[in-house]
């Protein structure tokens, strides 16, 4: 468990799915069902045929580093511990991208196009996120 | 034939307020004293106006009816407008094609901002730009992702990743630009500054130094944009506009690499297109640099070096006082002071009239660019002293 309580995420309506995965281990994307094309973050309409509906998918949960920098500034008190950690964007095996955090991350191997998978991260009773490491 | 745009509008007013920490201002107590400044310097009357564009920074308050707070008179042309770093060169167009085509005589374009309190942290002025409370966004918090910073970062890191930047070539555009600062009036940060310096100064996140990113500051500043037969009857000497353009990389799907090939390139040849330039005509840049890395990846963009090879370029001192392209002469945003795309604008402004004293550069070919929304935004203008 950490010590977030400002920033714990709170889901809504929209997001309880994903975060309802979360806590089950899952990572989930939105797919479109007439053209195909995977969505993160959700949306109500497809931006790419503009029509199909949206279907929740459980992703690979795999990808590679697209960019990554390692934070050392105290945005937050709640961080204060934290700091330095890495942000990365992550490019999953889908096609999309996703911000997150890298867990475990040695240096020398901490690289763009490194393969990455994703683990999850219990916060509270009710809230679970997903950030990565190398694999 | 040329392009009937090219040469035909120029800018014939600059107003800067003073900047830095100004505080107990409103964003639109700075915006019509900008404006004021702006007409004073060209010599020209209130009633002389008639076009009002506005780009409104992050402390609220400023918007159209800045126009009746300033007593300005009728209009045939006022919007707020919005690209982020990229608004005010985009304004700068629009107010162009307006006088061109007779819908208004003279247009001034205006950015104010307010944002700093004493006692706030500039860093938490913008790091608390936070989107709503419930939803996919918390995520952010939870991550450690606040505010712009990070992207513009981890882009830099992708850089490094993939063409063997260093930490020394981000270095050397901020030591290139404070060195330009040092001889600017109207700059914030003016103490000498080396690579030795630039490491030692604390880290915001990797790449980034604390000296790699903007200042932020209150105050405002306008231009005026007129034809150019007129502007030529006005008090200063035209800083003509032979070129524009602007890219806007739509990407909702993030399958771009948009944090390595940014919208300067499109938004680039668009501009020499219309001025009928290259590159290499190019005598001096006034670029967005919001973070060091953005004057990088501009200078790869704009084609003053290949792709990958900007860091090797800015190491050579090609950007800095006596280099080949001399670059953000005005201490830029790093350094200078942070009115968004009026930073660079109001600096071209001022070389493409040579007044630039000390750090007067080159001027027959003044390049000015504006990004902003993590590169998703982009308008470049090109500035000439030269009449055609
Ligand atoms: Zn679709």
């Amino acid at each position: 468990m950490s010590q977030l309580s400002e920033l714990l995420p709170v889901p809504d309506e929209a997001s309880r799915p994903f975060f309802d995965a979360a806590l089950e281990g899952r990572l989930l994307l939105q797919r479109c069902a007439g053209c195909a094309q995977a969505w993160f973050p959700f949306r109500a309409r497809c931006a790419a045929c503009n029509q199909g509906s949206l279907a929740w998918e459980v992703a690979s949960g795999k990808g590679r580093i697209y960019m990554h920098g390692r934070m050392h500034q105290i945005f937050h008190p709640e961080l204060a511990e934290a700091v330095p950690y890495r942000l990365a964007i992550v490019e999953l095996e889908e096609g999309v991208r996703f911000l997150t955090q890298l867990v475990d991350a040695e240096p020398e191997r901490v690289r763009t196009g490194a393969p990455v998978e994703v683990i999850f991260e219990r916060l509270s009773e009710q809230v679970a996120i997903p950030k990565f490491r190398l694999r | 034939m040329p392009d009937p745009l090219r040469a035909a509008t120029a800018i014939c007013g600059l107003g800067l307020t003073e900047m830095g920490p100004v505080y107990g201002r409103s964003a639109t107590d700075l915006a019509t004293e900008a404006i004021l400044l702006a007409l004073e310097d060209a010599g020209m009357q209130k009633r002389d106006l008639d076009g009002l564009l506005i780009n409104a920074g992050v402390s609220g308050g400023l918007g159209l009816s800045l126009a009746s707070a300033a007593g300005l008179g009728e209009l045939g042309l006022l919007n707020q407008m919005n690209s982020w770093g990229s608004t005010a060169g985009a304004m700068l167009q629009f107010a162009a094609m307006a006088v061109h085509h007779g819908i208004a005589n003279a247009v001034a374009c205006v950015f104010a901002d307010a944002p700093l309190e004493p006692g706030k942290s500039s860093g938490s002025v913008y790091g608390a730009l936070r989107s709503r409370r419930t939803g996919m966004s918390t995520l952010n918090g939870a991550y450690g992702n606040f505010g712009p910073i990070p992207w513009y970062a981890m882009a830099a890191q992708r850089h490094m990743d993939l063409f063997g930047t260093t930490q020394d070539h981000l270095g050397a555009i901020a030591v290139s630009t404070r060195a330009w600062a040092g001889m600017s009036p109207h700059a914030t940060l003016r103490s000498k500054l080396d690579l030795e310096g630039y490491h030692a100064s604390r880290w915001i996140i990797e790449p980034f130094h604390v000296l790699d990113c903007c200042l932020v500051s209150n105050g405002g500043v306008a231009v005026i944009v007129t034809r150019a037969d007129r502007a030529r009857d006005l008090a200063q000497p035209p800083a003509y506009i032979h070129g524009m353009g602007q890219a806007h990389n739509i990407d909702p799907a993030g399958l771009t690499d948009s944090a390595v090939h940014t919208p300067a390139k499109h938004s680039g040849e668009t501009a020499y297109r219309m001025a009928g330039a290259t590159p290499a005509d190019v005598t001096c840049a006034e670029l967005y640099d919001c973070y060091s890395y953005t004057v990088l990846a501009s200078l790869e963009d704009y084609g003053f070096c290949k792709k990958g090879e900007g860091g090797p370029f800015v190491a050579d001192g090609n950007i800095a006082p006596g280099g080949a392209l001399p670059t953000n002469t005005g201490g830029g945003q790093l350094s200078g002071y942070y009115m968004w795309g009026m930073t660079p604008i109001s600096e071209a402004v001022i070389q493409a009239r040579g007044q630039g004293g000390e750090r007067q550069a080159p001027n027959d070919l003044v390049l000015v660019s504006g990004n902003g929304g993590l590169f998703s935004h982009n308008a470049t203008l090109l500035l000439s002293p030269h009449a055609a």
